[in-house]
């Protein structure tokens, strides 16, 4: 058939019958094959065995052949397992043919309690087309190994047996060289609670592989809330939204990446609650506020101050709550700034038992709860009344006497200046607009403020959110049903962090690895206190996986020491920062470094010499990545890419291995608090392709290494600190002594839910079934924390905090309180031993604009960023949202190419005409993969990642070391860029 | 021959308070019915932001209907400039192609200028004082007199009986499209490798088994209602006649759309000084415009059951728009809450 | 036999007569001037069928609509009064139909057609035998049928003859036509 363009056209046409393939294009609906089946499954080098869907023929009515579309062969139950999603979400797969043909929320959830909205359908637009991915044209079906220079896109298929091999051949080298510390899991966002992640971290962690923590590193970690609370990841399930009667939306955008939540939020304004929506873009949450408070970026911490102030001023203060809750009685030196300690007071005296002026004696009396008093564990005041302010005198062990004043005292006069006009003058909004806040929040039985992971994203954050905090602290609100702070909380998962790592067997095995690490007095010491009532279960497990994580025979490190060690910042951050703190960040480094505050893996003078990744896309998150593949990746000797799909890392790996799909393993999707349920991920139909779950693939590598180091008779290697590895026995002991083989990974996470007690009962079998099933509790150990409610057994809302708020346990804080006040030598000494607002510095050079990104409706991370079906929803391309009329000032049109520059270089992107943005702010959406830019060259190249010194301090209370607690991290808010228009790329780089 | 009245009219209300413009309607329509290469620019659902071109681009502009309801010849929307063409993109081209030269990107084939969702989050106003959007996703109406059957000369159009719905009989439709002219809303696509005329079916084969178009049942912002409108129990009536808060999208048409929509509330504007003011963010206009005038008692109605709640006062309509119990937004009769577990033979 | 060709003027087809609400009204007055304003018609019949060529102008000739929804193909039909008093400006009549063969540009094949009455056409595969052979050139298609086995031509030696121009957006009643049935025995 000829272009329609064509002058000269001909047409042959004959009569009978059509060609087969003519007659069901022109007349039939191809239903019989169904969309998925008729998309192209672009495999990289061959077509692996799939049975190809074929359309048969049909003898049915055009209706009949809308109604043969809806039916299947099978429906599974699963979710996203692997998927960094912050939610949990149950699915009806529908496998037609072998394929499965599309998915449907399962919805089967119910209300926690009554009169509270249920969780249904829980899902979004990505989950709905995860099989885009799944069978889309960036899926990773073969075994590749680079066929030339890392990044020049030439790569070879082979088979498992050679890519084993071969992997095996070279970690066994490297741990022989350089030891296991050498090797880098890089864990980072992607990963499930099941066997399948499991078996990675069991594998690379019996190597004595460096594992780094890098919650903070990708900015998520919110170490506000540890300062303030000694728990970063707070809040029960997201029903209790909608119990508030002031839910503030502060740094979070619920319509865009919490969208299976978001809905209690608009229930909970139907319900009489008041909605404030605190974000510089008029985002999708904004839209539905009732008051929109436009702040000027960065600035937030001034106007959490003048609402404290305010609360306190106005009389709305809960004093009880505070007197018993909060460190606004704790008594703090006034000729030092720390708290006054029983060391102050006497000789031998105790560091961390603090102390309260009580009105009735008018005396000294050691803090109920405080860290260091044994008497008094809880914090109940038992006829105590605390000051808050005041002014006292004491006298000190040496003799000399001093002032002491409450913290209540010190806030106060500190707040005292924050009133509505300074903080309208700070942020940029009316007095009137502040004041509005101000009032609602403390005229609010129930006041709420959701933050996001997102609100760490600012070099000041840990400010903000303790800003935040304090205004909640001030109302009794933390703790509070209904009210309170939620900035995502954790199920535990115990079961899987015991097969996750090579201790033994079940708790006790754990204990038996921690009694290695620390020796045994330690830990018995721990159970003799919970057993005598001195400390509650959740307090003993907090404090047992502190001490877990930080052991010195502990492979965990944090990302952002490695990157600042190994990836060649230093010398970009001491320029960008080294001036705003009393001492040069490579001090404090030193100093945390020195007194082993922070660790660093590898140490032991070696480096990275090998990075594997397991979808974490390193290459895509890390910041100036330009410095990572200049400095840190030349060393590596062996970059491995286990996934599903092809990534910009795997863009510069050595091997891609596939890894089965969302849909083709079992797992347990990781255990959010939003949805008191654990989600389970069947395995719907076989992995595409020559794909492999993790479970096996580690397996069946771990045989490799024994069968090498048996035949080679090879001495063991050495692990991070003073582990040393068996390779002869590796395989025995990755599969408990030969009782779980490849094909077992049902059967492991059968384990891990058996030695769960937050999944208690539950089997593999029903759970494949039903999807899903409610937890029995909140969880003990996990890699994260869990939520400090002994309580919750199943039944009602699952809340957070309870054991302090009503139970009274103390909290993991030093002054065993809500904690306003640091008194770490480095936070006396930066000026932010109470919250203050400090301006952004402005990272990248002193440019117009701010360039701030949120998590996309479009892609969790980079999963579906390059899925056809909803880039055709998006523009196609990455884009950065402008205001309209400052675009149109830079002559920036819509659609146009705009030149994004600063002091790092200069990338280009799209220009989008937006009303929601805020002039000077240059607004973009997180992970497009660099190799969607041209020159592959993404937003990341511009962004240093400003890493907060003080996140290095340690050595007091709750302050120091703590996996995903407390870690330095980077900050990517404060960067600055210039906009100019541009032509786009030069031709001679353009494609055809 | 079809019949222009039905005995029934199954319906759908869409509460713009709770769109969180996510498309999970747009994606789950998509991947169940509309997959083939000659519909890959069809969105029988699609959510748009407005102020904006929507989708099809201007369909508001495009005619079919005059403001008094008589026939205004409509306009064929066009492929590049209206819907968009479905691009193509070059995922393989870049996993083969020297990352660290990195002059093969990933894009979209051709310079898009358009496309189903083009104008996301773009909106009106200036800020912080006015500026302004909100989500409308859009299915196709169901009107009770639908202007795509009066439009087809060939009778091709149906309005069922039993439910309403409104079907175009993929054997008898020759293609001529007078009927995606005609319809003001341009809720009828055409096929043109196929040549014939679609649009959305109300998911027919799921309302017969008693369970929610995809759209609706797979919305995670909870935002659609689904049952019959003379079901007076079920939260349409309730809605849409009962407390009147849902009204038709451009009832001057005079088509009796039986989507309905709850319209948006919105933050206050701003005066120059950025001091809030009394006035919602959105312009009544504009609503007025899309919902004509009895949007402004909607929304007063909203408002003042919400001030009724918050005195702690109870209030049916709050208690309808919760929608405590997600199961009871969708009224389909006997095993409607009831999802089929199985295949059907 | 053939008869040498004659140039025909074309009528647009009325639109106050077509079937809807929609067509009369919003293309009311499109008839005032067909779209394709004439046709060279000739006619043969080589032994048991039936050669007709047709040629008309057409400036831009579209053919390829497989991909653009706003697109329409150029065609043309030919039918023929199954009775006497067929009428022909509705395409015939309930119990009193035309029938003939349809040809688009675009096409896979030709279409046998029948109506009884305007919007009552159905289309359906051709005879095996029945063959076209299409050309656009310097501003006129050129189409031949070869038609064998033509009852309702057979008998009437009547024929009427619909172009639609693509272009012009023509399709179902919008056409242009013969005035009414031409003799070609």
């Amino acid at each position: 058939m000829e272009e329609r363009s064509t002058p000269k056209a001909t047409a042959e046409a004959t009569g009978g019958k059509a060609p087969a393939a003519g007659l069901s294009r022109r007349r039939f609906l191809h239903l019989s094959g169904l969309g998925v089946a008729s998309l192209p499954l672009l495999h990289f080098e061959s077509t692996p065995a799939r049975a190809a869907a074929t359309a048969k023929p049909k003898l049915l009515s055009w209706e009949d052949l809308y109604r043969e579309r809806w039916t299947w062969d099978r429906v599974a139950k699963g979710s996203h397992g692997w998927l960094n999603c912050r939610s949990a979400c149950n699915w009806d797969l529908y496998v037609k043919d072998g394929i499965v043909v599309r998915e449907e929320q399962a919805a089967n959830y119910e209300a926690s309690e009554p009169g509270v909205p249920d969780f249904n359908p829980r899902g979004c637009q990505k989950g709905a087309c995860y099989t885009e991915v799944m069978y889309g044209p960036s899926r990773l079906t073969v075994p590749l190994k680079r066929a030339g220079e890392r990044g020049e896109g030439k790569w070879k298929q082979i088979g498992w047996d050679q890519a084993l091999r071969e992997i095996a051949e070279k970690l066994i080298d490297i741990c022989q060289r350089y030891g296991g510390e050498a090797l880098v899991q890089d864990l980072g966002p992607h990963f499930d609670l099941g066997a399948t992640n499991a078996a990675r971290n069991r594998f690379f962690g019996m190597l004595g592989a460096s594992l780094p923590d890098d919650w903070a590193e990708i900015g998520d970690l919110n170490i506000g809330a540890t300062l303030s609370l000694g728990i970063p990841h707070i809040g029960g399930s997201s029903d209790e939204w909608f119990l508030s009667d002031f839910l503030v939306v502060w740094m979070m955008n619920p319509s865009v990446t919490q969208m299976s939540d978001a809905h209690f939020l608009y229930e909970a304004k139907y319900n009489g609650a008041e909605l404030a929506v605190i974000d510089p873009v008029y985002s999708a949450t904004a839209m539905h506020a009732d008051q929109w408070v436009p702040i000027r970026p960065g600035s937030d911490a001034a106007l959490g101050l003048a609402t404290a102030r305010h609360i306190w001023e106005s009389g709305r203060i809960d004093l009880d709550y505070v007197r018993e809750q909060t460190d606004l009685p704790i008594l703090v030196r006034l000729d030092t700034g720390r708290f006054l300690r029983e060391s102050d007071l006497r000789t031998g005296g105790a560091d961390d038992l603090l102390y309260l002026w009580d009105s009735k004696q008018d005396a000294l009396v050691p803090a109920p709860g405080s860290q260091g008093n044994d008497e008094r564990v809880k914090l109940f005041l038992e006829g105590l009344e605390p000051v808050i302010e005041g002014r006292f005198e004491v006298d000190l062990a040496d003799g000399t006497r001093i002032g002491v004043a409450p913290v209540g005292s010190l806030l106060r006069e500190h707040l005292d200046p924050w009133t509505f006009e300074r903080a309208a003058a700070v942020t940029g909004l009316d007095a009137a607009v502040v004041e509005q806040f101000a009032e609602g929040f403390a005229a609010a039985e129930r006041p709420m403020v959701l933050s996001s992971w997102g609100s760490n994203r600012y070099l000041h954050s840990d400010l903000i959110n303790r800003t935040k905090l304090l205004c909640l602290s001030l109302k009794g609100a933390i703790g509070k049903k209904g009210a309170g702070y939620h900035s995502t909380g954790w199920v535990g998962i115990d079961g899987f962090g015991q097969v996750a790592q090579d201790a033994g067997e079940g708790f006790i095995g754990t204990l038996r690895g921690m009694a290695k690490v620390f020796g045994s007095a330690k830990v018995i010491g721990m159970l003799v206190d919970q057993i005598a009532g001195k400390k509650s279960e959740a307090q003993v497990q907090h404090e047992l996986t502190r001490h877990l994580t930080t052991g010195e025979d502990s492979c965990l490190t944090n990302s952002a020491s490695q990157n600042y060690k190994f990836q060649g910042l230093a010398d970009d951050l001491a320029r960008e920062q080294d001036h705003l703190y009393p001492q040069p960040l490579a001090a404090y480094v030193a100093e945390s470094e020195a007194k082993g505050w922070m660790p660093t893996h590898p140490a032991k003078g070696t480096r990275p010499r090998c990075w594997v990744t397991g979808g974490s896309n390193v290459l895509r998150r890390t910041n100036l990545p330009q410095r990572m593949l200049e400095t840190l990746w030349p060393g590596l000797e062996l970059v491995i890419d286990v996934n599903q799909k092809h990534t910009f890392t795997g863009l510069h790996a050595d091997y891609l291995l596939p890894a089965a799909g969302y849909y083709e393993k079992p797992g347990i999707k990781y255990s959010v608090a939003y949805v008191p349920y654990l989600h389970y991920c069947d395995r719907a139909v076989k992995p595409v392709g020559e794909a492999k779950d993790e479970w096996e693939l580690y397996s069946l590598l771990a045989r490799e290494i024994q069968r090498i180091a048996q035949e080679r008779n090879l001495e063991p290697t050495q692990g991070c600190g003073t582990q040393t590895v068996e390779l002869k026995t590796f395989a025995d002991r990755f599969s408990f002594a030969g009782e779980y083989g490849p094909e077992d990974v049902e059967a492991v996470n059968q384990l891990i839910l058996e030695k769960s007690p937050s999944a208690e009962g539950m089997t593999v079998e029903s759970l494949k079934k039903t999807g899903i099933a409610k937890y029995r509790s909140v969880g003990g150990m996990g890699i994260q924390e869990n939520l400090f409610n002994s309580d919750w057994k199943g039944e009602g809302m699952m809340r957070a905090l309870t054991d302090m708020s009503e139970q009274r346990w103390r909290w993991p804080t030093l002054t065993g309180r809500q904690q306003c006040y640091i008194d770490h030598p480095w936070f006396i000494g930066a000026g932010e031993s109470l919250p203050d607002h400090k301006e952004s510095p402005k990272a990248g050079g002193d440019h117009p604009f701010q360039f701030v990104s949120c998590h996309s409706r479009w892609s969790v991370h980079s999963v579906w960023r390059d899925t056809t079906m909803l880039l055709r929803l998006q523009r196609g391309e990455p884009v950065v949202y402008l205001n309209p009329a400052e675009a149109q000032r830079l002559g920036v049109e819509d659609g146009a190419w705009a030149e994004i520059s600063n002091d790092y270089g200069s990338i280009l992107m799209r220009a989008k005409h937006s009303a929601m943005v805020r002039p000077t702010v240059a607004y973009y959406f997180h992970a497009w993969e660099p190799h969607q830019f041209p020159e592959h060259k993404s937003y990341k190249w511009l962004i240093p990642g400003l890493m907060n010194p003080l996140h290095f301090a340690g050595g007091e209370g709750h302050l120091g070391w703590f996996f995903g607690q407390y870690t330095p991290g980077t900050h990517v808010q404060d960067t600055r860029v210039a906009i100019a228009p541009s032509n786009g790329p030069q031709r001679q780089g353009e494609q055809s | 021959m079809s019949k222009q009245q039905a005995s029934r009219q199954v319906a759908m209300v869409m509460d713009l308070n709770k769109c969180l413009g996510c498309q999970t309607c747009t994606v789950a329509c998509k991947k169940l019915w509309n997959r083939e290469s000659g519909a890959d620019y069809a969105y029988w659902n699609n959510v748009e932001t407005m102020p904006g071109k929507g989708y099809p681009g201007r369909w508001q502009e495009t005619g079919g209907r005059h403001v008094d309801a008589s026939v205004k010849r409509g306009e064929l929307p066009s492929l590049e400039r209206d819907y968009g063409r479905a691009w193509k993109f070059n995922h393989q081209d870049v996993v083969r192609s020297n990352s660290k030269r990195g002059d093969t990107w990933l894009r979209p084939e051709g310079d898009p200028k358009w496309g189903p969702n083009w104008d996301e989050d773009r909106g009106a106003g200036n800020y912080p004082e006015d500026n302004h959007y909100f989500y409308l996703p859009r299915i196709c109406n169901h009107c009770t007199h639908p202007a795509c059957l009066d439009a087809c000369p060939r009778a091709a159009i149906e309005k069922r009986d039993e439910d309403g719905i409104v079907l175009v009989d993929q054997d008898r439709c020759h293609g001529y499209r007078f009927c995606v002219e005609a319809c003001p809303y341009k809720k009828v696509f055409f096929d043109p490798e196929r040549q014939v005329a679609n649009k959305c079916i109300f998911c027919m084969p799921r309302v017969e088994q008693g369970v929610a178009p995809a759209c609706a049942r797979q919305c995670p912002g909870r935002m659609r209602f689904v049952g019959y409108l003379d079901d007076e129990d079920g939260p349409i009536h309730k809605l849409v006649y009962g407390w009147k808060v849902a009204l038709p999208l451009h009832p001057e048409y005079g088509l009796l759309p039986n989507v309905f929509y709850v319209p948006p509330m919105s933050p206050s504007a701003m005066d120059a000084n950025g001091k809030p003011t009394e006035a919602p963010r959105i312009p009544m206009e504009t609503l007025e415009g899309l919902f004509g005038p009895s949007v402004r008692e909607a929304l007063a109605t909203v408002e003042a059951e919400r001030a009724k709640r918050k005195r702690g006062e109870p209030s049916e309509l709050m208690d309808l728009l919760i929608a405590y119990d997600w199961n009871e937004n969708f009224q389909l009769g006997a095993g409607g809450s009831v999802w089929p577990r199985e295949g059907r033979a | 036999m053939a008869t040498s060709p004659g140039k025909i003027e074309l009528i647009a087809a009325p639109i106050g007569i077509q079937p809807g609400g929609y067509v009369p009204k919003a293309y009311a007055g499109r008839d005032k001037a067909p779209m394709t304003p004439s046709l060279e018609l000739e006619v043969a019949q080589p032994p048991g069928a039936w050669r007709l060529r047709l040629r008309w102008p057409c400036a831009e000739p579209v053919v390829d609509v497989s991909e653009d929804p706003s697109l329409f193909p150029d065609a043309a039909a030919l039918f023929s009064p199954q009775q006497e008093d067929t009428p022909w400006v509705t395409m015939g009549a309930p119990g009193n139909g035309v029938d003939g063969v349809l040809w688009r540009a675009d096409g896979e094949r030709l279409h046998r057609i029948s109506a009884e009455g305007l919007g009552s056409m159905t289309r359906s595969d051709a005879p095996e035998s029945w063959r076209s052979s299409a050309a656009h050139e310097r501003g006129f298609w050129q189409l031949e049928f070869t038609l064998s086995g033509w009852a309702s031509l057979d008998r009437s030696k009547r024929v009427a003859v619909a172009i639609w121009r693509g272009s012009a957006q023509d399709r179902g009643g919008l056409k242009s036509v013969t005035g009414g049935f031409l003799e070609v025995g």
